[in-house]
């Protein structure tokens, strides 16, 4: 807890925590706009999850740059030296982001939810809203385990710039995928087609379950790498 | 060979006359970029030694403390600190009896220094009035008292490094290693801070100015080409007419190659 509560005080000292659940606050707000600006059905949630998308492209680059900057500033060093086990580094910044992403994609989550159902025939359900918004923050955390594996490998800005790209890289691709491709990422599709109840909740539900083996994949390998690194 | 000891075994006086080993490695390897920095360093230290390490290239002998502090990495060999491997020993046995002291300080910025003592001293472990207490006494000893809740980003590197040694010093380290410690202080000032009491602590320094650490040590080992070349004390020195220098320490190295 000790070194969780120090990153989360780095983020906040350095304004990256603010980023991060402004980002995600402003995925609720774009599905209000677009729910005024374009009152047809899916509008607000087709914004929502995209707005989502950007928000986690930008959690990547604040992981990245968060992690690399610790090791580069000899911050990790000076933790290592004090019997700090490599792995809790890694495992601490990953629990640092799970507050500010809850509290962001909770606010969000109901700031567009209260634009979602108010869309003309509208035909879904909250839980359905629920698991398809726990989808997309599981989607968002993998994009964050990448951001951490970029920032163990790369320079902070380097790291950060490739993190965001690459999660750029995958937002596309998942948008571009065959329909019904099962991805670790498919929340964001089924988010938004959440008003139509264009996806089923199993599809959320395996983007879930794929979402935390992507994850597990990337910290392992990111706590592979750190291990074998010189800090 | 005997290592170094437990606190309980130290105790003994008939354990201290063993002169255990404080500092072990064995055949410790490392390249980079295709260069040996390290090409099989063996060294034992006693404990209690005071040593003074130099190196061509340089930053071979920074490499060497930062592999024993286990924030670098050899690719072979075998390593005991105070009688542990970083690998066996339980983690606050390690930040307990290892101190690592590097030419940045590298504490979080925001941190003041009566924190960044508290976050030593919690992750070694220690809590409550035995941790404020030291806390409170360290300020004093290391000059912090007045700036004690600043954050350290507001104040000179000075006194930041001054930090980064008393939180080394917290946990009254067994070992301790200093990289090219304390560069922003004064050189009387530097000296005085690196004057350690106690028989029981083994201090290794290095330092690419080996005329700074005069009067602070009692061994010289010299790396060249990744190797121990040299393993001599500081009278060596005055008895070849040799001053504490890098020329000097070669020139004794080289003196030894052909005796």
């Amino acid at each position: 807890m000790t070194l969780v509560g120090l990153d989360l005080r780095e983020l906040w000292m350095s304004f990256r925590l603010l980023l991060v659940v402004g980002a995600l606050v402003a995925g609720g707000l774009a599905a209000v706009l677009f729910s005024m600006l374009v009152p047809r059905v899916g509008s607000a949630s087709v914004a929502y999850s995209v707005s989502l998308a950007v928000a986690s492209i930008v959690a990547a680059a604040v992981a990245a740059y968060s992690v690399a900057s610790e090791r580069w500033n000899g911050s990790s060093a000076w933790l290592v030296v004090r019997a700090v086990s490599r792995g809790s580094l890694l495992v601490a910044w990953l629990a640092a982001f799970v507050p500010p992403v809850l509290v962001g994609l909770s606010l969000s989550a109901l700031v567009a939810w209260v634009a979602i159902v108010t869309e003309p025939a509208f035909t879904s359900t909250a839980p359905v809203f629920v698991v398809a918004v726990a989808a997309a923050g599981v989607g968002a955390f993998v994009a964050i385990s990448l951001g951490a594996l970029f920032g163990i490998l790369l320079t902070p800005r380097f790291a950060a710039w490739l993190a965001g790209l690459l999660s750029s890289a995958a937002a596309v691709a998942t948008l571009l995928a065959p329909a019904g491709t099962p991805l670790p990422t498919g929340g964001f599709l089924v988010l938004a087609d959440v008003a139509a109840g264009g996806r089923p909740v199993s599809f959320a539900l395996q983007s879930i379950g794929l979402g935390l083996v992507a994850i597990a994949l990337l910290v392992g390998a990111a706590a592979t790498f750190l291990q074998r690194a010189d800090l | 060979m005997t290592t170094s000891t437990p606190d309980a075994l130290w105790a003994s006086r008939s354990v201290r006359l063993l002169r255990p080993v404080a500092v072990l490695c064995e055949g410790v390897r490392r390249s980079a970029g295709g260069v040996h920095l390290l090409a099989g360093v063996d060294l034992a230290v006693p404990v209690g030694a005071r040593v003074l390490i130099v190196s061509r290239p340089e930053s071979s002998a920074a490499l060497l403390l930062r592999i024993l502090s286990g924030i670098a990495r050899a690719d072979a060999g075998r390593i005991l600190l105070a009688g542990l491997s970083q690998a066996d020993a339980g983690p606050t046995g390690w930040a307990r009896r290892v101190g690592y002291v590097g030419p940045d300080a590298a504490i979080h910025a925001w941190l003041s220094p009566r924190e960044a003592l508290h976050l030593a001293g919690r992750l070694g472990e220690l809590s409550g009035m035995v941790l404020a207490e030291r806390v409170e006494a360290s300020l004093e000893r290391y000059g912090l008292a007045d700036i004690a809740d600043q954050p350290m980003r507001r104040g000179r590197p000075a006194a930041t490094q001054r930090v980064a040694l008393a939180a080394a010093m917290l946990l009254d380290p067994e070992v301790l290693l200093l990289d090219e410690p304390l560069r922003a202080l004064d050189a009387q000032e530097r000296a005085r801070q690196l004057r350690f009491t106690g028989r029981r602590r083994t201090v290794l320094l290095a330092s690419r100015y080996p005329s700074s650490a005069a009067g602070l040590v009692n061994r010289i080992v010299f790396l060249r080409d990744g190797r121990v070349r040299l393993n001599a004390s500081p009278a060596d020195l005055e008895r070849n007419g040799l001053s504490l220098s890098m020329s000097g320490i070669e020139a004794l190295a080289g003196m030894s190659a052909a005796g």
